[in-house]
């Protein structure tokens, strides 16, 4: 192989960067360019209108004092929580049924479960608006008909209901997705390893626990992370389930929500911006997080990952 | 019988003590009414400016919530809609084009029973507006196109009297006034009551701020209205939300 020339080679390499360049050209325009252009425009005033005017680190002295930052940060994490938390141990739950178990119709319900992936976020939110608003929803005429005391309820008046709402939406729309990469992960898995493990009496329970989760851990940190990076940018099912401004008393007001008003409503692009890049760090450091934490539990796996 | 805001509340208790009717479909409805009862915008001098006709507002909100005068649900959502065929529900507060999106095409066996009044205040909701961009290389035509859809009586006419809306041509309107009325409204002739009415439209308050503003207004008259907040806390509320929307206003 020594005689390979090196011309040959350095074409190679220029086919190489022929193939990516769709992609970067691509991700520099539409991801890298508003990224670089979202941090030029935290330091500056905009109405949109007048040309920005510089004013310095102004944005984000107001971002770290601003309560109303805080609170849909939050709101967003608490959002992201109560729904992820289900959702990876249903997901863990149904793949272990599905793989351990010969189900029938098994193919069935995993598509059945995905469906709810499948439908646009924003009608998902309208939906369940219309179950729920008012004494005349669907919900109140079930509750009444069944003679459910209190009935009929404001349920939208509840800063704990429609928040919980929320997380169970996305519960309801990410679970399948969730429990399909699950398993993905669970396939990838040498039968040779169970195998060994039922030779050695082992339990399913304990095959589970000791030979799976470890070997999937690459999977579950994969999971964790998207899943982080989108429950903080969570905006269309709080925002169309309520009034936008994530009522009631902003108790579904999340950061990009909140961002959206600061820039496509108040005409305050510059503060969006800001509040756009304290979003970026924030979710940079808890996926750090998320990262660290998985990984460092241990290194009884087959392999390290 | 409509002639005050009191006098509009008394109605709403009469109908529900005497058939468990209820006034209107949302307590919101009444929101753009008493919009327009006030004295002086939402800012002035970039100050933040609490009306009494608000407060009036949120009094009102919560008389309306508390004695189960309105059905509980936000306007445009299904159950608002569906109240215009319910027997349970009285009537709406709309603007000029409240009877062409909401009331017409949702009667169906409530036709010829709706008819058009006036309520404690007149007032405007919505507008929207046409440009010529300054460097256009088809500016006749853009102008030909602009007076057609604003100025051609003709087709204002046409438009107007296919879809049942109070068009903003005055001789449109005077001319379709002359017709025979809307079938849902027991023949009552829309433009002709409309024309009566515009005279009365107080001027205009409108602020740029207003969007914003109203949608926090509204936000803490519905936690003040439901029972979760006081009308204090509410109106602190009210005026936090300004700050931050737009943090250039001055609060008292």
């Amino acid at each position: 192989m020594r005689n390979s020339n090196p011309k040959h080679k350095f074409k190679k390499n220029i086919y190489g960067y022929l193939f990516i360049t769709p992609f970067l050209v691509v991700f520099c325009i539409f991801s890298l360019y508003p990224i670089l252009y979202t941090f030029f425009l935290s330091f500056q005033k905009w109405d949109g209108l007048i040309p920005p005017q510089p004013i310095g680190f102004r944005n984000f002295d107001r971002l770290l004092t601003d309560k109303v930052f805080f609170l849909s940060l939050w709101n967003s994490l608490r959002i992201w929580l109560m729904n992820y938390i289900p959702q990876i141990l249903a997901a863990l739950i149904l793949s272990a049924l599905f793989t351990f178990n010969r189900i029938r119709g098994m193919k069935f319900f995993r598509a059945t479960y995905y469906l709810p992936n499948l439908i646009t976020a924003a009608s998902v939110g309208l939906l369940f608006n219309l179950l729920f608003n008012g004494d005349k929803s669907v919900a109140n005429q079930i509750l009444i008909a069944l003679n459910v005391k209190g009935a009929p309820f404001s349920f939208f008046s509840s800063k704990a209901f429609t928040s919980g709402l929320v997380s169970y939406i996305q519960w309801w729309m990410w679970f399948g997705y969730t429990t399909i990469i699950v398993m993905a992960g669970i396939t990838t898995i040498d039968k040779n390893i169970y195998e060994a493990a039922m030779v050695d009496g082992a339990t399913k329970f304990q095959t589970f626990k000791s030979i799976t989760l470890p070997l999937i851990r690459p999977t579950l940190i994969y999971m964790t992370i998207t899943s982080i990076i989108g429950g903080m940018q969570l905006f269309d099912i709080p925002a169309t389930l309520t009034n936008m401004a994530g009522d009631p008393q902003k108790a579904i007001l999340t950061t990009s929500m909140y961002l959206y008003s600061q820039g496509f409503r108040s005409h305050n692009y510059g503060y969006a911006a800001t509040i756009s890049t304290g979003l970026f760090l924030i979710i940079g450091i808890l996926s750090l997080i998320a990262f660290r934490f998985m990984r460092g539990g241990g290194k009884s796996g087959a392999y390290a990952d | 019988m409509l002639s005050s805001n009191e006098k509009m509340l008394d109605v709403a208790k009469m109908l529900k003590e005497t058939g468990d009717v209820k006034m209107f479909a949302s307590w919101q409805d009444i929101w753009n009414m008493q919009f327009s009862n006030r004295r002086q915008p939402w800012a002035v001098d970039g100050k933040l400016i609490l009306d009494d006709s608000m407060i009036a507002f949120m009094d009102m909100a919560k008389i309306i919530a508390e004695n189960g005068y309105d059905l509980n649900t936000d306007p445009w959502s299904p159950s608002w809609t569906a109240a215009v065929e319910s027997d349970d529900t009285f009537c709406y507060v709309l603007p000029t084009w409240g009877y062409q999106f909401v009331i017409k095409p949702s009667a169906v066996n409530t036709k010829g029973l709706w008819g058009l009044t006036e309520g404690p205040v007149p007032y405007v909701k919505g507008g929207t507006w046409l440009g010529i961009y300054k460097d256009s290389p088809n500016k006749d035509l853009a102008w030909a196109f602009l007076e057609y859809v604003t100025l051609d009586s003709e087709a204002q006419q046409k438009y107007a009297a296919e879809y049942g809306e109070y068009v903003s041509l005055k001789s449109a309107d005077e001319a379709l006034a002359q017709n025979e009325g809307e079938e849902v409204l027991a023949g009552q002739n829309l433009f002709q009551f409309f024309n009566e009415q515009v005279a009365k439209i107080p001027s205009d308050l409108m602020t740029a701020y207003d969007g914003q503003i109203n949608t926090a207004f509204l936000s803490a008259t519905k936690a003040y209205a439901g029972g979760a907040i006081t009308k204090e806390e509410a109106i602190q509320q009210f005026k936090e939300d300004v700050v931050t929307a737009y943090p250039e206003l001055t609060i008292e």
